[in-house]
């Protein structure tokens, strides 16, 4: 047995487990059946035909990378061990099941720099996601990202929050945010309003502070914007990465109608990245939309905007040096790197790149929900992002002090990173540094 | 009996690879479509042509693609053996000989030398695939028999055609593998891993119209 | 949190002319933040509500009444949430004082204070109900009366829309986090002001209640991969896996409600697949008021979007969305709003309007349907769109227009400004 299956069979997650205790063969054979018969694109067919075995595709992967190139951790590799045996296997155990949720679930960030290595452009996530759908099919899903999407299901934001406490926290904000601006009003159903903002749901539960610059920064650029009163404030979507399609689809369907119902112009999303592909390209789409039926404007874009339109404008730029962590579902997902680097040029006095950058950065290693997994998997998590640890300490040797990176998700990546490898580094988002440096 | 199969190989044999591989792939592609059009219609919507040969461009193009440039070894084998397996079958003399004597407008011939070096060159390139199929760990994990085979038969094709071409000793028998090498992969095309000579078009394609054209992002 | 859709046709007490009276500006508020975005005019127009902010952490309800020079104001309070009005001249609102959350309806405050209440709800018929916590429970409140029971969570208050009934999703038991097997087990099921149904679901979606509030049904979770509709305390027998709110008839005789097949989606009565066709998408099914006809929004190609009329498609596609349609009060006329291209549209019978505006508001029709009106904004300013032309009037806000009962009128009510101040006006437009 290779080190991977090695940890693999160590891992024990109540979630896959209560699921593996149902098991039955024939259910679940029937299933890969359906999503094969009935849901897969054709693609999957061209892909899996077509993957000539070159193994371009591995050095494109944080976790090989990070992994001494273990071939178990690379794109095909994975593809390999999760998806062939469901498809191919005569047989198909409890093990095999719950090897392919544990590789697709936790071992695979869905954050598609593969497509760009491999020069047949197999879209090894798209093939994860296969697996994990059938996996959420099963019921095998991890613990700690089933509950978020129970959370989902239940209150139709990720973190269990009620609609008063949802209304609370804006409340409470509006009030702190006057004591410095008191003229400050957090308008909750405005109706007809230009913007929509949403955030996710760690802003009102852990980071109530982003809520308060948010509303200083549209107060200050002059935006006529609106927070909703109801469900549909959250944008997140576990759902989406379980495989928890149906539900991925009530989720977007009541974010997109919010903003309907109120009547905007668009919709413009807090700094998360796995936020912004469930609204831009895999929710929508889920639903029949072929593009947001609402425009949906990340906040990098948004703070670009403004910036650039001077409808705020920077009292002195930060003298700390800092550099930037592309976050893959807005860079290879919306190409949003330039933009963000225009954002921090206009906000920091010395940026430093790290390499590779832009399309080409590594994922932070918590995307595709593989932070939402948990503790049971955090480990693996860490040790397979080496390289981003190697690229911050590069940049680090360079002079850069704080990361500065638009995403929830890689801020909680980066953190786990920057504290197991021991990188004195702080983290911040964009909106972080643009309050602290602009004109109040 | 060698003349009767080398008839065959080169006269209905032939014609009946061509056949298969030309049906088989436009059956893989009709259902294909018709697939596509029943459950991902969102392939239909964003595959553009822009992009999608915008991307097939960058990464067919040796070393303008970042995968191609660091993997430069890989970049430059890949790049003779495609331009091998897709140039002499059309443009060697000999074979120019036989597609000529079966009716097909005459082509322009490489001269012999460019012919032998060409496949010296591809053959070069076959063995140093082999060699990482072999001996490179992360690619001997995905390797599968049918990888192998598909490997050896390409091995025997080059290695016969010049093995034939030097008329060295049991050259006819060379001749017979050769074309029977030949006619198999051919009409091997739509069913194995060589589907990629047209289904890159669909994938790489698909890949570039998604980032080009929905993400706004490079893909090479 | 309820947003005034347009009036329902009340006994207007004149039709003559117009009338109009003044706000005056602020002295200590710039006239651009002064909040008109929050203001709200009763159902006959005569008088019209807005909450101001009297201090930093105050703010008042001043309401203007047509013919009279001064305002009335009420007594300061921290917050005013949910304004809305409510039967003929009155309003009612959420407030928040140091005591707590309350409500407060035709002038007279709930006697219950809160912790939090949320989600006023007015019905047609004069009632009013929201949503509240205390002490970590959840009860909701009709008219002053809380609920029999209360609840670890409850969403989607909505009250019948004549009679006393209301409903709600109820939360039954408590899920710690990371629990899974209490999610699994079922702790959502619908509760009335009577008490919760038996039925225990793993996720209960959008409560509907019919207007004389026998009829209660909702979107079920029953596994994680089934869905289907429970009436009454009733799960149809089939299963789905997924369906959407569903439709309850006029007369409370039968639930529709759109659900996924493995070819599409389509439309079920009762728990039967009642429409041939399978759409991409379909959902928002809505019912004329006689019951005679039942419209939805379906997508028949992926990217495209129309509106069913009893199972079959219109011709006009638009490319954006569309929302819930809406049914003359006569049944015979339909009409929706929606975007095209980037653009809004409203559609009406099948006839696409655009070009002629930024927004628009859900269609209202008069009495036997001879007449559609909608409320638009082009550029900053709001005005009416009336069977096809745009009126030339330029308010800074308006309501929904709405239709005297006799047809006869479009009664419009608006907020202009004019010099340093402000003008709200109610004017009868007459039909031909
Ligand atoms: S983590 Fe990213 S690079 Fe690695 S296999 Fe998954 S999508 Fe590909
Ligand atoms: S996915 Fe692409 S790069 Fe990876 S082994 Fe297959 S063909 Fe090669």
């Amino acid at each position: 047995m290779n080190e991977a299956d090695q940890r693999i069979e160590a891992i024990h997650d109540e979630g896959l487990e209560s699921g593996l205790a149902q098991f039955d063969e024939d259910r679940v054979k029937k299933i890969i059946k359906k999503v094969i018969e009935e849901e897969a694109s054709p693609r999957l067919d061209a892909y899996l035909s077509s993957c000539v075995h070159c193994g371009l595709c591995s050095d494109s992967c944080h976790y090989y990378l990070s992994r001494d190139k273990d071939p178990a951790y690379s794109p095909a590799g994975k593809v390999k061990e999760s998806l062939l045996p469901l498809l191919r296997g005569k047989k198909i155990t409890p093990e095999t099941l719950k090897k392919a949720a544990i590789i697709s679930y936790t071992h695979c960030n869905l954050c598609r720099r593969c497509t760009m290595y491999c020069p047949l452009g197999v879209d090894i996530a798209y093939l994860i996601s296969l697996v994990r759908r059938i996996c959420y099919l099963c019921g095998v899903v991890p613990l700690y990202i089933q509950d978020t999407a129970n959370s989902h299901s239940a209150t139709f934001n990720q973190m269990w929050i009620k609609n008063d406490e949802w209304l609370d926290c804006l409340y409470w904000q509006e009030e702190e945010a006057r004591e410095e601006l008191p003229e400050l009003t957090i308008p909750i159903e405005r109706e007809g309003a230009d913007v929509m903002y949403s955030v996710i749901g760690p802003e009102p539960k852990f980071r109530a502070q982003l809520i308060y610059q948010a509303a200083v920064i549209m107060e200050k650029a002059g935006i006529n914007w609106t927070f909703p009163g109801t469900r549909g404030w959250d944008n997140s979507d576990m759902c989406m990465y379980t495989g928890d399609y149906e539900m991925m689809g009530r989720l977007k369907k009541a974010h997109f109608e919010t903003a309907m119902r109120l009547k905007v112009d668009r919709i413009v999303m807090g700094e998360c990245g796995h936020a912004f592909r469930s609204v831009f390209d895999t929710g929508n789409r889920y639903l029949g939309w072929k593009t947001p039926p609402i425009p949906v404007v990340h906040a990098v874009e948004f703070y670009h905007e403004i910036l650039t339109q001077e409808r705020i404008t920077i009292k002195k730029k930060l003298a700390t040096p800092v550099t930037f962590h592309d976050p893959c579902n807005i860079v290879r997902g919306r190409g949003l790197h330039e933009m963000a680097r225009e954002v921090v040029g206009i906000c920091c006095d010395t940026f430093i790149e790290m390499e590779p950058n832009r399309e080409h950065n590594y994922c932070c290693g918590a995307g595709g929900g593989v932070i939402n997994c948990g503790p049971p998997f955090k480990n693996e998590r860490v040790l397979g992002n080496r390289v981003k640890a190697e690229q911050l300490l590069a940049a680090k040797a360079k002079g850069a002090e704080i990361v500065v990176t638009p995403c929830h998700n890689c801020h909680g990546g980066l953190e786990d990173i920057i504290h197991h490898y021991g990188i004195d580094m702080e983290i911040k988002f964009l909106s972080d540094i643009i309050y602290e440096t602009m004109e109040i | 009996m060698s003349h009767t199969l080398y008839a065959f190989m080169t006269g209905i044999g032939f014609q009946l690879a061509l056949m298969i591989c030309f049906c088989g792939t436009v059956l893989k592609l009709l259902l294909f479509f018709k697939r596509v059009a029943r459950k991902d219609r969102a392939f239909l919507t964003f595959f553009s042509f822009k992009y999608a040969g915008r991307s097939l461009l960058c990464h067919l193009v040796p070393f303008i693609s970042r995968t191609s440039r660091i993997h430069p070894e890989m970049t430059t084998a890949t790049a003779i053996f495609h331009g091998a397996v897709l140039s002499l079958p059309l443009f060697y003399s000999a074979h120019g000989v036989l597609l000529a004597d079966s009716g097909l407008p005459r082509l322009p011939r490489f001269p012999e030398p460019l012919s032998d070096i060409l496949a010296l060159a591809a053959l070069g390139a076959l063995l140093f695939f082999l060699g990482r199929r072999l001996f490179l760990r992360t690619v001997r994990y995905i390797s599968t028999p049918g990888d192998h085979l598909l490997l050896f038969s390409l091995i025997a094709l080059f290695a016969s055609g010049l093995w034939a071409r030097f008329q060295m000793p049991g050259f006819p028998e060379a001749t017979l593998i050769h074309l029977m090498a030949g006619n198999l992969l051919i009409a091997s095309i739509p069913f194995t891993r060589l589907s990629h000579i047209f289904y890159v078009l669909l994938t790489r394609g698909y890949a570039g119209s998604e980032f080009g054209g929905v993400r706004m992002a490079k893909d090479w | 949190m309820p947003i005034a859709q347009g009036t329902s046709p009340i006994i207007w007490d004149t039709s003559s002319g117009s009338m109009s009276c003044m706000i005056p500006c602020p002295v200590d508020a710039p006239s651009e933040r002064f909040p008109f975005w929050k203001a709200t005019a009763s159902r006959d127009g005569t008088r019209i509500a807005i909450p101001i902010q009297s201090s930093p952490e105050e703010c008042q309800l001043c309401t203007w009444t047509l013919g009279e020079p001064e305002p009335t104001r009420s007594e300061p309070v921290l917050t005013i949430a949910d304004l809305q009005p409510i039967a003929d001249q009155d309003f009612s609102f959420l407030c928040q004082t140091d005591e707590g959350w309350t409500a407060v309806a035709r002038n007279v405050p709930w006697e219950f204070q809160a912790e939090f209440a949320w989600n006023l709800r007015v019905s047609a018929g004069g009632n009013a109900a929201c949503e509240t916590q205390d002490d970590r429970r959840y009860t909701p409140m009709v008219n002053g009366n809380v609920w029999s029971e209360s609840y670890e969570n409850t969403y989607g208050l909505t009250l019948a829309a004549t009679g006393p009934g209301s409903a709600a999703v109820v939360q039954t038991t408590p899920i710690a986090e990371g629990d899974l097997t209490t999610f699994l087990s079922g702790c959502f099921t619908l509760g009335t002001e009577k008490g919760p149904w038996s039925g225990r679901y793993m996720g209960a979606f959008t409560p509907v209640i019919s207007s004389d509030g026998t009829v209660a049904a909702v979107d079920a979770r029953i596994t994680q991969q089934d869905y289907t509709i429970a009436v009454n305390d009733q799960c149809w027998p089939t299963t789905w896996p997924s369906v959407w709110a569903p439709v309850i008839h006029p007369q409370g005789t039968s639930v529709w409600a759109p659900v996924k097949e493995s070819r599409g989606w389509t439309l079920a009565c009762d728990g039967e697949v009642a429409w041939p066709g399978r759409y991409t998408q379909l959902w928002e099914p809505v019912f004329a008021p006689n019951g005679r006809r039942i419209a939805a929004v379906a997508s028949p190609e992926f990217g495209q979007w129309t509106l069913a009329l009893d199972g079959d498609l219109m011709k006009t596609r638009v490319d954006g969305y569309l929302r819930k349609p809406i049914f003359s009060p006569c049944g015979s006329r339909v009409g929706c709003t929606g975007m095209h291209k980037g653009k809004a549209v409203l559609l009406i019978d099948d006839h696409p309007m655009g070009d002629l505006f930024d927004k628009v508001w859900d269609p209202v029709f008069s009495q036997y349907g001879s007449h559609a009106a909608a409320k638009i904004k082009r550029g900053p300013w709001y005005t009416v769109f009336l069977d096809g032309m745009a009126i030339e009037r330029r308010f800074i806000w308006m309501r929904n227009p709405a239709f005297t009962p006799d047809g006869m009128h479009l009664i419009i009510c608006g907020i202009e400004k004019s010099g340093a101040h402000y003008h709200y006006t109610r004017e009868f437009i007459a039909l031909k």
